[in-house]
């Protein structure tokens, strides 16, 4: 059954993180993982090989803070949240997927006639 | 910002080898402990939920590696590790290691020589003076020959006039007496110069201060001051701060220390070093003869600094201009003229003479490092044939072509930067080494031979491209490389494949060839050089000794002079090895004096219309033609009777007998000298003047130096010895000294040496190029050499075989040496061609050398068929003392 999710698309995951960060605050590597796969309705798989290396560079960047914490289960667990920098590049990286989007929509929408 | 504070961090994390391996493993193990959670929510037991978890998650060794190529800088890491990696494979060859880098610095060296001069000459001649782009140099056109000194009343209207010329000053070479108070004086080679020279240059005195800039440099003896130079002073002085300000003799005249120029300048006239300057105005009191103005027909050198924002053309056409209206007003026909030139037109003194040799040592240097490149590359593509299975095993443990051929790149420039490393340090002594093979112009000589910017930029460029190009063979070497035929273990064929040795033969041929090209114009140079050697000069250079007297230095006014030089003449008659002496003041083949022309007029020749009645007049002693071998062809020689108090007289060669006197005999006819009415009495033969390649001989009038006024204070003793010229230097320095104990004797060398000066220029290309021969050849056989022993080396089993089958050992000899065969032809090949391009930009430099001259071909052929046998001769013997039992066997 697993076979048949879609791994993340390159360079979305890293969209989905900030977003998955900001709506839901700190989380740790895991959760991040879980989540962004609960939020796109099992649909997405999070290859845990692609996610720890874009935190890293996410962290690099300065778009997300990490700090140990206890987890759930009492354990020692990395937890990652996003800063205010991070914010502003998810408003931007937001703003231009919308556009990207809606460019694609109206190709898909248009119609020979309407072109005259 | 993001990037840059992204690329800080990674930055810092190569730097400090961080591998945040626990980070990585500690979120892992988190993930892991979370996927096992979940399943046993699911309903598996703990065993059953951590493997299913584990067999999700896969390795971690996976990730590690793309988790730490965010973390750090991969493409350095690699480096890094390449280059380790490259030296230890470099340690593991020192053969080859040692080969490649000799032989890289030989090719650079001799490159960066050339480099170092060029950079000398052209771009960085003066490193103290200020912004050179913006200064030029102006000489005079005389007859429609350019190249002419000025005088100052010319330079000063140009001065006046023209507007493209923010400052002119004039500077002259001079000879100068160093007295001091009980040794014999020194003699120095100064400079005369206009107050203005320093502040045109932009030269800052390290000690006292320059002549006032704006001093009349007519204000004869008002300003005796010298400045000195950083070198004088610390040889002559003692580096004593407190000689600013002192009196010390020159001349036997007190000048004033006013400063000291800073370390390194040596003036400015083309690499002749100028150890101290004293002004125009010092004239007089240099000279007890000197007329009342001595600048009025002194000749000079000009240099100026052009106005911002004014270019080399329109400043040369301003010039044109302004020269042609100085010569209306002083009525100055035949075409006078002032000439502009950029300081890179090294036309001035010693600069010449590099100036002709630069084009060919550069295509020598050039075609060297070539030969060096094909060299290495194919010693290292060698190399990458030997290294197959070690590169198939990296291939098959999944090294992407692109790191492989990395990976061959640095291990080449390694090389290519060591061997320009040690290139450039050897060129460092070789540049300084060149000054001894240089004509001796018998003047101390300064070049800008420092490394600066400009030089290591060319170094470092240089290396760059060697690395390019040697790494080509090798990397298409080592990228060719089949896993399959490399890890097979012995299933080599039994002869090796013929076809892949084909570019391996190319590059040799084109090695030889380039070898032919070298040997080629080294055979010309050579025959041109003997030819001009053996040419008639007319005069005999055998067992003469010559020195330089300067009585006018020496205080002596000319009547004084005459009177010295005649009684230094008689004492010196008396010695019995001498067999004749005399004086004059030029030698033939001598660069002194020659040239110098007076005015003239031959009752009853009418000159054509703008013809140039000057004629090169030298001043000679008694019997000056008897003591240079020259026999008079009419008439008599000059005497000790010809005196001021006997009648004038003169003598003709007989170029100018003929062009003046065409019908009738020149002898016992009149001639009009310097306003003088002079007999002659003697005609002789046309000898060589100056050039032995001058082949029209031109009318040169001489005149008896003793009858005097000649205007020269100097003149050059010429005495031909009955043993050897080495015998008569003592007599020759007590003679002077029992007249003059404080009269310096200048110049001492025989009269083939003066001769040999001249015939340097055509020596020393030859020399140079002969040297570029030799190391090519010795590049050539050491390339051919190192080929053939590994194709003996790999034929091994096919060797073995055919002796196995009745091969004799003498068959096996030449069938290893027929191999170089097909080389050779084809270095034929390309030499001939290369050649022809070779001769082109030679033809300048041949005299009565036929551009295809068959001996240098011939000789060039012969002594590259004998290289490629003295290169294959170790490998063929090697190959016919084989043992085919052991090889066979060992198999």
């Amino acid at each position: 059954l697993e076979r048949q999710k879609k791994d993340v698309q390159q360079g979305t995951l890293a969209l989905m993180v900030l977003k998955t960060l900001e709506i839901l605050g700190p989380l740790h590597g895991y959760g991040i993982a879980r989540r962004i796969e609960q939020i796109s309705g099992q649909q997405l798989f999070v290859n845990q090989g692609t996610l720890y290396p874009v935190l890293l560079r996410l962290e690099q960047e300065g778009a997300v803070s990490s700090d140990w914490g206890p987890s759930e289960n009492n354990r020692r667990a990395r937890f990652y949240r996003i800063t205010r920098a991070g914010h502003k590049a998810l408003e931007v990286e937001k703003r231009s997927w919308e556009q990207t989007t809606a460019i694609l929509a109206r190709f898909f929408a248009v119609k020979a006639e309407e072109l005259g | 910002m993001r990037a840059l504070a992204r690329f800080l961090t990674r930055w810092r994390n190569f730097a400090a080898r961080r591998r945040n391996e626990a980070r990585l493993r500690e979120e892992w193990e988190q993930h892991l402990s979370g996927l096992a959670e979940e399943n046993i929510r699911s309903g598996m037991t703990s065993e059953e939920a951590l493997r299913r978890a584990r067999l999700t998650m896969g390795s971690i060794e996976a990730v590690r590696e793309q988790y730490h190529a965010e973390e750090g800088l991969p493409i350095l890491e690699h480096l890094l590790m390449d280059a380790r990696y490259a030296l230890r494979r470099l340690r593991k060859s020192p053969g080859l290691t040692a080969t490649t880098i000799l032989t890289l610095g030989l090719g650079i060296a001799a490159l960066t020589t050339v480099a170092t001069w060029t950079n000398a000459v052209v771009f960085n001649p003066w490193p103290q003076v200020q912004d050179i782009h913006s200064l030029g140099f102006i000489d005079a056109t005389v007859l429609a020959n350019e190249g002419y000194s000025v005088h100052y009343d010319q330079i000063q209207f140009v001065k006046q006039h023209a507007h493209s010329f923010r400052d002119a000053a004039l500077f002259e070479f001079i000879d100068l007496n160093l007295n001091s108070a009980n040794d014999r004086p020194e003699v120095i080679h100064g400079g005369l110069v206009s107050t203005n020279y320093f502040s045109l240059l932009g030269i800052k005195p390290q000690y006292g201060a320059f002549f006032q800039p704006n001093a009349d440099d007519r204000a004869f003896g008002a300003h005796d001051e010298v400045v000195l130079s950083d070198l004088l002073w610390r040889s002559r002085f003692a580096a004593d701060p407190n000689i600013i300000g002192r009196p010390i003799s020159i001349n036997r005249h007190p000048f004033t220390v006013i400063g000291i120029a800073p370390p390194g300048f040596l003036g400015i006239y083309g690499g002749l070093a100028e150890t101290a300057w004293v002004p125009l105005s010092s004239l007089r009191s240099l000279s007890p003869d000197a007329p009342p103005d001595p600048l009025e027909r002194y000749g000079l050198q000009a240099i100026v600094r052009l106005a911002p924002g004014v270019t080399h053309t329109i400043a040369a056409a301003e010039l044109h201009t302004i020269a042609r209206s100085f010569a209306a007003s002083q009525h100055l026909e035949n075409g006078w003229t002032l000439n502009l030139r950029d300081t890179a037109h090294f036309e001035r003194g010693f600069f010449s003479g590099i100036n002709s040799q630069l084009p060919v040592v550069t295509a020598a240097s050039v075609l060297l490092m070539v030969l060096v490149c094909l060299n290495v590359s194919s010693l290292l593509g060698q190399h990458a044939a030997r290294k197959k299975r070690e590169i198939a095993i990296r291939t098959a443990l999944g090294a992407a072509p692109a790191r492989i051929a990395f990976q061959v790149l640095i291990e080449t420039s390694f090389l290519a930067f060591a061997g320009a490393v040690a290139g450039w340090c050897a060129s460092l002594g070789l540049s300084r080494m060149l000054y001894h093979m240089l004509p001796t112009y018998s003047f101390a000589i300064s070049l800008n031979l420092r490394s600066d910017m400009r030089m290591f930029a060319f170094v470092a460029a240089v290396a760059i491209t060697v690395t390019f190009l040697c790494a080509l063979v090798p990397v298409r070497q080592s990228l060719a490389v089949s896993q399959q035929d490399a890890l097979h273990e012995g299933g080599s064929a039994v002869a090796g494949a013929p076809r892949k040795r084909m570019g391996q033969r190319i590059i040799l041929g084109a090695q030889l060839g380039i070898c032919f090209i070298v040997l080629v114009s080294c055979g010309l140079l050579t025959r041109t050089a003997f030819r001009m050697f053996r040419l008639n000069t007319g005069f005999d250079r055998r067992n003469t000794l010559t020195a330089t007297l300067d009585a006018s230095r020496a205080g002596m006014s000319e009547p004084q002079a005459i009177i010295f030089f005649a009684s230094l003449l008689d004492r010196l008659r008396q010695v019995p090895e001498v067999a004749a002496a005399t004086l004059c003041t030029h030698l033939p083949m001598g660069d002194w004096g020659s040239g110098n022309t007076r005015f003239f007029r031959v009752p009853g020749y009418i000159p054509a219309k703008g013809e140039d009645m000057e004629v090169v007049t030298d001043f000679e002693g008694p019997d000056f033609f008897h003591t240079m071998g020259i026999a008079v062809s009419q008439g008599r020689d000059f005497t000790t009777s010809d005196t001021d108090r006997s009648p004038k007289v003169a003598i003709v060669n007989e170029a100018m007998a003929r062009r003046y006197w065409p019908k009738e005999n020149a002898l016992g006819r009149s001639i009009v000298a310097d306003g003088v009415e002079r007999q002659i009495v003697g005609i002789v033969p046309n000898f060589v003047y100056h050039n032995p390649t001058d082949e029209t001989p031109r009318p040169i009038m001489f005149l008896p130096f003793l009858q005097g006024p000649s205007g020269y204070g100097a003149a050059i003793l010429a005495i031909r010895s009955r043993t050897t010229a080495a015998q008569l230097t003592e007599p020759l320095r007590r003679a002077v000294a029992s007249l003059d104990a404080s009269m310096p004797l200048e110049q001492v060398r025989t009269l083939e040496e003066v001769t040999s000066e001249n015939y340097q220029t055509f020596r020393l290309p030859a020399e140079l190029l002969a040297v570029y021969a030799i190391a090519s050849l010795c590049v050539a056989i050491m390339g051919l050499y190192s080929v053939m022993a590994y194709s003996v080396l790999e034929r091994h089993r096919e060797l073995a075989l055919r002796i196995a089958l009745g091969s004799t050992r003498k068959q096996i000899f030449r069938l290893v040496l027929r191999g170089s065969a097909g080389v050779v032809l084809l270095g034929f090949a390309i030499g001939g061609f290369g050649s022809i391009a070779a001769i082109h930009l030679l033809r300048a430099m041949l005299y009565g050398t036929a551009p295809f001259d068959p001996v240098s071909y011939c000789g060039a052929a012969i002594l590259l068929i004998s290289t490629a046998l003295a290169a294959g001769l170790l490998p063929a013997r090697r190959a016919a003392s084989l043992d085919p039992m052991q090889i066979l066997r060992s198999e």
